[in-house]
């Protein structure tokens, strides 16, 4: 695998060489600071870009499009990493040589005209298209409240810090969708495409010098390049006590999430040893809360715990019976300070570490995780795929119990269901 | 031992061990990781066959396959298996579904070690009075937590409303008075029926040597029996049991789902063609280049829409399935029978569709995942790999689909609206 960088002025052109797959992969990322207030006017817009062109009116003719090239596929995703919004689009599309000649330029300029012929007259978008994607917006903001064990989390982050970041959430905002227009649209279409930094990705079996010549005829950006600041979120105060926050919502299932600040992280922590001790803890099947919270205590079924590096978070979530709440939040904080008074043993960690290492050999499976890979590297300032591999053999147990004892317990958050004897009798 | 070709891409040999075990190993060194699945065909349909304690016809709690699957991981010397695999950082899992229950391991270390484990593990579970108590505790929790996904609400009842006799009307988790009713006795007598080598399949794909992976199999110990199984054949009625539902959810946009019990008992297709047909028939008619999308999403019909043409297990009717969220749920009903009565197909678009698929083949030789799920669905669905795909593809015409299209009748059908409940 080769990988070059060149930079383009506007924006930086990532290339990956590989001869592991019949694909080629684009993938065209802009990031700026996240705000709040733009988060559903964001998602709007990707909508929107996906559903017609100037020249291909509607998505029924965008998806005979790229039926037409092979099956090339074209998505976007909207995602926050840490205080940034991230946006990306993506295409995916068989190498020319399982296709015809030019198939792989001409899916190019197909992703070339959803981003730069957008459906618009009279700077605004089109009105047909935008009162079609304001009704599904609107249905799927009222419908995230559905997933209770998502709903659970979002309340969770929003009841530890409603002014951070973290608590934005990413489907946006009813309230907020009342007030987008296909004007104000069209002016935030702009903004993403003059002042967003860019980074755009090709993987697959390409020669560099055609490739790029290929993506400079192509596309043309405009950006103005500016520095967008820190993608992780400031260092969070420790917090004085542990809050208790129970919501009722009529379900089956009690949701708790158990927020934590990790305080005074040092760069180096939050790159390797956080990573270990989050597999240890919650983040494998065969962790601490894995085994003895579901497998002893038969207290759930699903439990997991997640870190948020660029968020300095980290949060346990576990689906369980209310009447055992007590018991389970018990269970979890014994495993918490388990680790954070050093009982860790040199064999846990190796384990810990195979995982993680496992997961890495991988990762040249898939064109997708090559690219992420490459692009976290850009975006967060993390070590190259080797460095990784290496750093974090050598961590060591007293490192992991150091970024154990940074762990500070915020919220225990609960989404509390029906009486156990109260479903039962249903 | 067959050489074959999955798509002109990846060769799979094929061999059935003398103990009637059957394995597939299709390896790939362009990859990194590999992927082993050991299977068996019983699933949550299967309820009621001949026991082989009391060697009579039995009924069994509905989940109990699935529960037995949880309970494959307990071992007599108390080794997790989940730990025996992190020690090599492998991931392993299992899943049951109606027809079958699987076990994997998927990683990029230690092969030889991980394979002869997941047998092993899988070929020597142990059940106490205790372990079996003790994970009816997680496996409640696991059902109360599908018990609060509106969609896998909406599925169950669909199922119910649509089947008589057959026990796919009990989800594969089962109900919870059956759950916590299961006994050590009524899982070994499911293990002992169903987990022996001639209705159990092994899967390899990725980077491994075939060599290194016969050599493991070939010295394992594998379960004998004697009797063979004797499952009940549920004879179901072609009629669907309930015609028009009604459920209250805890939702806040309605829901609608269909289901169709089509009478296939005029056509001569084969099962891989007819699905193909259907598939071909459902795609253009309802997917994302269809007119019916494109209608609906001017009218605001529809925020979601999903439809499923199962698999084959009953001789006489196959079933169509339609799960959408809507606004407008009788408009919507309306105008998919409308739909589907008036279904014209140009070759055109055949031709269009024929290609995406023949490019999705190709694309899905490139990971290992994906290329173990394609022969594991063959299995499962055909009872034998499928390799010449693309070809069948390719053959596929405007004559024959026409002629699926007039036998299809859409009328045997049942309606379940989903609706908010009152404060929602």
């Amino acid at each position: 695998m080769e990988y070059v960088k060149k930079n383009m002025g506007s924006y930086q052109l990532h290339m990956i060489r590989t001869t592991a797959f019949k694909s080629i992969a684009v993938n065209l990322f802009f990031h700026n600071q996240i705000q709040k207030e733009k988060v559903t006017e964001r998602n709007f817009l990707i909508n929107l870009l996906l559903s017609s062109t100037k020249n291909i009116q509607s998505k029924q003719d965008l998806s005979i499009h790229c039926q037409d090239l092979y099956a090339a596929q074209i998505s976007c995703n909207n995602r926050r990493i840490g205080a940034f919004l991230d946006t990306s689009f993506s295409l995916s599309v068989l190498e020319d040589q399982y296709t015809e000649k030019g198939n792989f330029r001409k899916s190019l300029e197909l992703l070339h005209e959803i981003l730069f012929h957008p459906n618009i007259e009279k700077e605004a978008f089109s009105e047909k298209d935008f009162l079609m994607i304001k009704e599904q917006l609107e249905t799927n903001l009222k419908a995230s409240k559905e997933n209770l064990s998502y709903y659970s989390i979002v309340r969770a982050l929003e009841n530890t810090d409603s002014k951070s970041p973290l608590s934005i959430r990413g489907e946006g905002y009813l309230e907020d969708l009342e007030k987008i227009t296909p004007h104000t649209l069209y002016k935030h279409y702009k903004e993403m495409i003059e002042k967003d930094t860019i980074d755009l990705f090709i993987i697959g079996n390409i020669d560099f010098e055609k490739t790029k010549e290929e993506v400079e005829e192509i596309f043309e950006f405009k950006t103005f390049k500016k520095e967008k600041g820190k993608a992780i979120l400031p260092n969070p105060k420790i917090p004085k006590k542990i809050r208790t926050i129970t919501e009722e919502e009529e379900s089956n299932q009690t949701h708790l999430v158990l927020v934590s600040r990790l305080c005074d992280l040092e760069e180096y922590e939050r790159k390797y040893p956080l990573t270990l001790y989050n597999i240890l803890l919650g983040g494998s099947g065969d962790s601490r809360l894995f085994k003895e919270v579901r497998e002893k205590k038969s207290l759930c079924y699903a439990i997991r715990s997640v870190v948020n590096k660029s968020d300095n978070c980290l949060l346990i979530t576990a689906g369980i019976t209310k009447e055992r709440k007590k018991e389970a939040v018990k269970a979890i904080q014994e495993q918490i300070k388990a680790l954070a008074s050093g009982k860790i043993q040199e064999e846990d960690l190796l384990k810990a570490k195979e995982f993680y290492l496992s997961s890495f050999d991988a990762i040249e499976d898939s064109m997708g995780r090559i690219i992420e890979s490459y692009y976290m590297m850009e975006l967060l300032g993390v070590d190259d795929i080797e460095t990784k591999k290496k750093k974090m053999k050598e961590v060591s147990v007293e490192e992991v119990i150091a970024v154990a004892k940074k762990v500070k317990m915020e919220l225990v958050y609960t989404l509390e269901g029906e009486s156990y004897e109260k479903v039962a009798t249903k | 031992m067959k050489k074959l070709q999955l798509n002109n891409s990846i060769t799979v040999y094929q061999k059935k061990l003398s103990n009637g075990l059957t394995v597939y190993l299709a390896p790939d060194n362009e990859r990194h990781k590999y992927l082993a699945i050991y299977g068996v065909h019983f699933g949550g349909s299967t309820l009621e066959f001949v026991s082989p304690t009391t060697k009579k016809m039995t009924r069994y709690p509905s989940g109990i396959a699935h529960f037995l699957e949880h309970k494959i991981f307990e071992q007599e010397n108390g080794e997790d298996p989940f730990a025996f695999f992190a020690k090599s950082g492998t991931d392993a899992n299992a899943a049951t579904s109606f027809d079958s229950t699987r076990y994997y391991c998927s990683g990029t270390k230690n092969f030889k070690e991980n394979l002869s484990y997941l047998i092993d593990f899988v070929n020597q579970p142990y059940f106490t009075d205790e372990n079996v108590e003790k994970e009816k505790g997680i496996i409640l929790e696991e059902y109360r937590m599908y018990k609060d996904i509106p969609d896998f609400q909406m599925e169950e009842v669909l199922h119910q409303n649509l089947y008589q006799e057959d026990f796919r009307r009990f989800d594969v988790l089962g109900c919870e008075e059956d759950i916590k009713k299961i006994t050590k006795e009524q899982l070994y007598d499911c293990y002992n029926t169903f987990y022996r080598p001639e209705n159990m399949f092994l899967i390899i794909t990725g980077n491994f040597n075939e060599t290194d992976a016969f050599d493991v199999i070939e010295k394992k110990k594998f379960p004998e029996r004697d009797e063979k199984i004797k499952k009940k054949e549920c004879k179901e009625p072609l009629k669907v049991r309930v015609e028009e539902d009604l459920l209250k959810a805890n939702i806040m946009i309605p829901k609608i789902a269909i289901g169709f019990k089509i009478d296939k008992r005029k056509i001569s297709l084969s099962n891989m063609e007819l699905n193909l047909y259907m598939n071909m028939i459902l795609t253009l008619t309802f997917g994302s280049t269809s007119t019916f999308q494109q209608t609906a999403r001017e009218k605001q019909l529809l925020t979601q829409m999903n439809y499923e043409w199962e698999n084959e297990y009953d001789k006489n009717f196959r079933t169509l399935l339609f799960y959408a969220e809507t606004t407008k749920p009788d408009y919507l009903l309306s105008y998919i029978f409308e739909t589907l009565n008036t279904i014209e197909i140009q070759v055109e678009q055949m031709e269009r569709q024929k290609k995406v698929w023949i490019s999705s083949e190709v694309r899905m030789m490139d990971y290992v995942g994906n290329v173990g799920e394609i022969i594991f669905s063959d299995l499962i669905d055909y009872h034998e790999i499928s390799t010449n795909r693309i070809e069948i593809i390719r053959s596929m015409n405007k004559r024959c689909l026409d002629q699926v299209l007039k036998s299809m009748d859409f009328s045997n059908r049942t309606i379940l609206k989903v609706i908010p409940k009152e404060g929602s």
